[in-house]
């Protein structure tokens, strides 16, 4: 009776252990990490700078086009100084607030803290085109738009509303980051410190402080990176406070519209559009890893104030009522700054109801973008797991040199602002000549680079985490090494490469710039609401729900791979 | 002769400008127990990596059974290593029976009922069929190591590699568990290597104790001559309480050597001496370190009337600075005024300690043979220490 199937299960595991002999073969596994390291060279790394050699080659059709013409010039100068004062305020605005809330949230018991936990995250499932708008109904005066009931709308200058908006994208990353570090320092030592007479204040800023510099490097780096890079926000932003400012990633993007809009009409675009486009690609490249190289090293460098200990002051900090007003101070900021304007959209969801928008909006357009964007967010993803895993265990598990080399280009496409990031690829994409011109490949190719550096990164962290001691007792016990990987690395790891996969789809479904800057015809749904807001009549309504659409697209996700994980692991247990 | 199970030839390895491993040749027959030994740093682990394929060597041959094993990978050599974790690199997320079956599940060439009844089999062996289910982080340090074994055993390998085996257990549990270890191991036949740093642990298990300091082989012997004959300096101070004593050799007649230290001398005779081989070497006023084992100098308390009575042997007086009482054993620190250097540490039963106050003038007799003499400088001492 069981014959049949029997026989059919001996074939199957017959196959199976003949699949692994052959990928177990020196030679595949060579040829895999090969074809890896090959395909993260030449389709992640090099599109993302190839608008380097864009530049160099026709830099005198730049010189003639953008740097002689003045007009141009200075509105690339002025854009420029925008990203950058936004940027470096940002990071400091960041650290000074973001350490003390890391820290309680690390090192504090309290009531709510576990909901505060999750509070905190919220913000980063917001597309940033659907959060710019909020934030601006929130503080801004928006001419265009009837005020939102709670609104606070005075805000009329570009600049603080700017630096306000950034601080709400920012700052969860930050927090969440300098928290994950600050777990991984022993509290013993600080304790051991307080012991020997420093009171809580100064135990926190004389001893631990100074091993927490990588932290500080990580956050610094992080809200560069991403303040720099934020386009969809920005636009949305400064559109709904009808203002004509400009950051460098929101020109590239606006160039861009130009272009297309001739195109469309039939017309030779501008011809400063393509070289000065490609000019502020690389100013912002530049910029970026600049900064990033700058607060690395006064992260690494700077000296901390740890020499001097002012006893009486520091007690009073640290005891009674003063510690509860700054946890008071501190997360009335992170209410009133992040959570309120993250989500103040959803206020306009029910101002701006009515029956007749209901039936005359373009419904097909509006499923169609969302479609777009959930089809570009999967693949990315899906491809950047098969090569990033791979990846992030040859630059921890194998002694190469190569490795270290690859350990510092990975980070590469995450410094580099999206908007920079998606016009080379686009460019690199358009000048080939093997594939077909395709642009919904094209913007997928982009957010595949965009995302490449968060699995890879976390993936690293959860090998770095799994002792190499356990892998080696595999092998020696006859596991090939792709069974080692299933049963020994995988289960562990698997925590940490979900983690990635969720930032790397979240970020690329409410990714504007890297699209927008590839092509503003594939229409994804955050160039969709930048679409909507910047159109000549605004629909903040439609916004408004497309982007809540997102963001429950992405919480389920989130909700679904951690139930599931967490089911599984339960049914290993 | 048999062909050696185990054969390391000429094996080398660089980790950069880290020279790990230097020059190491060894053999080891089916079935032994090896125990190597050596401070940390000394590439005690490292060998073990390059026995299990882990490692490459920078050059170098390992053959096990006459087949060279180089370019062998790890999961095909037989070898089943245990490195040095918290939890015995047991695999957390699997229960007692799947760590036990995990390796002929993973090489898939036995049907599932000889896998069943394997595991049946083993758990039994080491006492843990009641517990299949339970993971890791549920076992006792005990347990934990007998699964440990367990899947080692499974894996059907020739070879064991034990990186210290019983590191994380207390001293109690570490004694009795190290008995059965050995016990377990011998009667499978298993030639096993067993990383340790306690000499004790060392002495009490080992058919043959392999010595390596800074990645090189310092002495590869049985306990007992390890422990009586030192070959170097560095495995004289290693094992036991040694008084190493810099000296100056003034004088060579026939065959004794005479040495000067401070403003006494001391004796060594030859024949007495049979594991030392004496260097050949009439040269005089070099200088040398003489090891003197606590336990063999011959502690008796002076009277008025033993004195003058030198016979054959060393006889030194000093007084007793300060006792120690170590159980069955105590530990009394002498000082000689006559020696320049260090005080003299001698081991007495512990129930001899009434007669030994501190303050007591004593008499101390170091037998000819008990000495050992290494024509090293006295600074090899200060690194020693400082390792």
């Amino acid at each position: 009776m069981t014959v049949i199937p029997s026989s059919h299960q001996q074939q199957l595991k017959c196959f199976q252990t003949r699949l692994i002999e052959v990928v177990s073969k020196p030679s595949v596994s060579k040829l895999w990490y090969f074809f890896i390291v090959i395909f993260f060279l030449t389709l992640v790394l090099f599109p993302t700078i190839f608008v380097l050699i864009y530049v160099i080659l026709e830099f005198t059709i730049i010189q003639s086009e953008v740097i002689s013409n003045p007009v141009i010039y200075s509105e690339i100068l002025e854009a420029l100084l925008y990203s950058i004062v936004v940027s470096v305020v940002i990071t400091l605005v960041d650290l000074v607030f973001g350490l003390p809330i890391a820290w309680t949230l690390v090192r504090k018991e309290f009531r709510f803290k576990s909901i505060l936990n999750s509070v905190i995250e919220l913000p980063l499932a917001v597309p940033t085109a659907g959060l710019g708008f909020s934030v601006a109904l929130f503080w801004g005066v928006t001419p265009d738009v009837p005020k939102p009931v709670f609104a606070l709308n005075f805000i009329q200058d570009a600049l603080p509303i700017l630096i306000l908006f950034h601080f709400t994208t920012t700052f969860p990353y930050v927090v969440r980051s300098l928290a994950a570090i600050l777990e991984e320092i022993d509290i013993t030592i600080e304790i051991a410190a307080r012991t020997c007479g420093a009171s809580k204040f100064t135990a926190a800023r004389t001893v631990t402080l100074p091993l927490f510099r990588s932290g500080v490097a990580t956050a610094m780096v992080l809200s560069l990176a991403k303040s720099l890079s934020d386009t969809g926000g920005v636009m949305t932003l400064l559109a709904a406070i009808s203002s004509l400012k400009q950051t460098g990633t929101v020109l590239i993007g606006n160039w861009k519209y130009e272009y297309k809009d001739a195109i469309d009409v039939g017309e030779e675009p501008l011809s400063y559009l393509l070289p000065g486009m490609a000019f502020v690609s690389v100013l912002m490249i530049g910029i970026a890893l600049c900064l990033v190289f700058l607060a690395k090293i006064i992260a690494k460098k700077a000296k901390l104030p740890v020499r001097r200990v002012f006893p009486s002051f520091e007690w009073k900090v640290s005891e009674g009522a003063a510690p509860r007003a700054r946890s008071i101070l501190s997360f009335g900021f992170l209410i009133f700054l992040v959570l309120i304007p993250s989500f103040f959209l959803v206020m306009y969801i029910f101002q701006g109801f009515s029956v007749e928008k209901i039936l005359t909006a373009d419904w097909i357009i509006f499923a169609q973008s969302i479609l777009f964007s959930v089809i570009v967010a999967t693949i990315a993803t899906l491809v950047n797991l098969c090569l990033g895993v791979p990846m992030a265990i040859l630059i921890t598990r194998k002694n190469h040199f190569l490795s270290r080399v690859l350990d510092a280009l990975v980070d590469i496409p995450y410094v580099v602002p999206s908007a920079a990031l998606g016009f080379s690829v686009g460019l690199f994409w358009s000048t080939q000549v093997f594939f077909p011109s395709n642009e919904l490949f094209f913007v997928i190719m982009a957010h595949i680079s965009m995302t490449f550096p968060f699995i890879v990164r976390n993936t690293i962290g959860g090998l770095a985490e799994l002792d190499s001691a356990y892998e080696d007792t595999a092998r020696s016990l006859g596991a090939r090494p792709i069974q080692t990987f299933r049963h020994v690395t995988l289960p562990v790891v698997k925590f940490s490469i979900i983690a990635g996969a969720i930032m790397s789809f979240t970020r690329s479904i409410g990714e504007t710039g890297a699209t927008l800057a590839v092509s503003p015809e594939s229409i994804t749904a955050p160039v969709f609401i930048v679409d909507l807001i910047k159109r000549a009549d605004p629909d903040y309504f439609f916004a408004a729900l497309t982007t809540i659409v997102l963001i429950l697209i992405s919480s389920l996700l989130i909700f679904f791979l951690r139930a599931t994980v967490i089911r599984k692991s339960k049914r290993l247990t | 002769m048999a062909e050696a199970h185990i054969k390391i030839k000429n094996l080398n390895k660089r980790f950069g400008k880290l020279h790990a491993i230097q020059d190491v040749n060894l053999e080891v027959e089916r079935g032994e127990y090896v125990v190597i030994l050596g401070p940390t740093g000394a590439g005690k682990t490292t060998l073990l990596k390059l026995i299990a394929g882990l490692v490459k060597p920078t050059s170098g041959k390992i053959y096990s059974n006459g087949q060279l094993l180089n370019k062998v990978p790890s999961e095909k050599r037989n070898i089943a290593y245990l490195p040095q974790t918290s939890d015995y690199s047991l695999f957390p997320y699997m229960n007692v029976w799947e760590n036990t079956i995990f390796s002929p599940k993973m090489k898939r060439t036995k049907p599932l009922e000889e896998v069943r009844s394997l595991g049946d089999e083993i758990l039994d062996l080491v006492n843990l069929r009641t517990r299949y289910d339970a993971l890791p982080h549920e076992l006792s340090g005990g347990m934990k190591q007998r699964v440990a074994l367990a899947r080692a055993i499974a894996a059907d390998a020739d070879v064991f590699l034990l990186d210290e085996p019983l590191r994380a257990l207390d001293a109690r549990l570490r004694i009795r568990l190290r008995t059965e270890l050995r016990k377990l191991v011998s009667n499978l036949d298993k030639t096993t290597f067993h990383v340790t740093h306690d000499q004790e642990e060392a002495l009490a298990v080992a058919d043959r104790v392999l010595i390596i300091n800074e990645g090189k082989i310092v002495q590869f012997d049985v306990p007992k001559e390890i422990y009586n004959c030192p070959s170097t300096l560095f495995s004289a101070y290693f094992f036991g309480t040694t008084n190493l004593i810099p000296a100056t050799k003034i004088q060579k007649v026939k065959n004794r050597d005479v040495f000067q230290t401070g403003e006494f001398q001391l004796t060594i005779q030859s024949e007495d001496n049979s594991c030392q081989p004496i260097k050949q070497d009439n040269k005089v006023s070099i200088e040398v370190v003489l090891a003197v084992k606590a336990d063999k100098i011959i502690i008796t308390p002076l009277t008025k009337t033993k004195v003058g009575i030198q016979s054959k042997g060393n006889y030194l007086e000093g007084t007793v600075e300060r006792t120690f009482f170590l159980g069955k054993w105590a530990n009394l620190v002498v000082r000689v005024e006559e020696f320049s250097k260090e005080n003299i540490h001698v081991i007495i039963p512990s129930v001899d300690l009434l007669k030994y106050d501190p303050g007591i003038k004593v008499r101390l007799e170091i037998p000819y043979n008990a000495i050992s003499c290494f024509y090293e400088p006295w600074d090899t001492i200060k690194q020693l220490e400082m390792a």
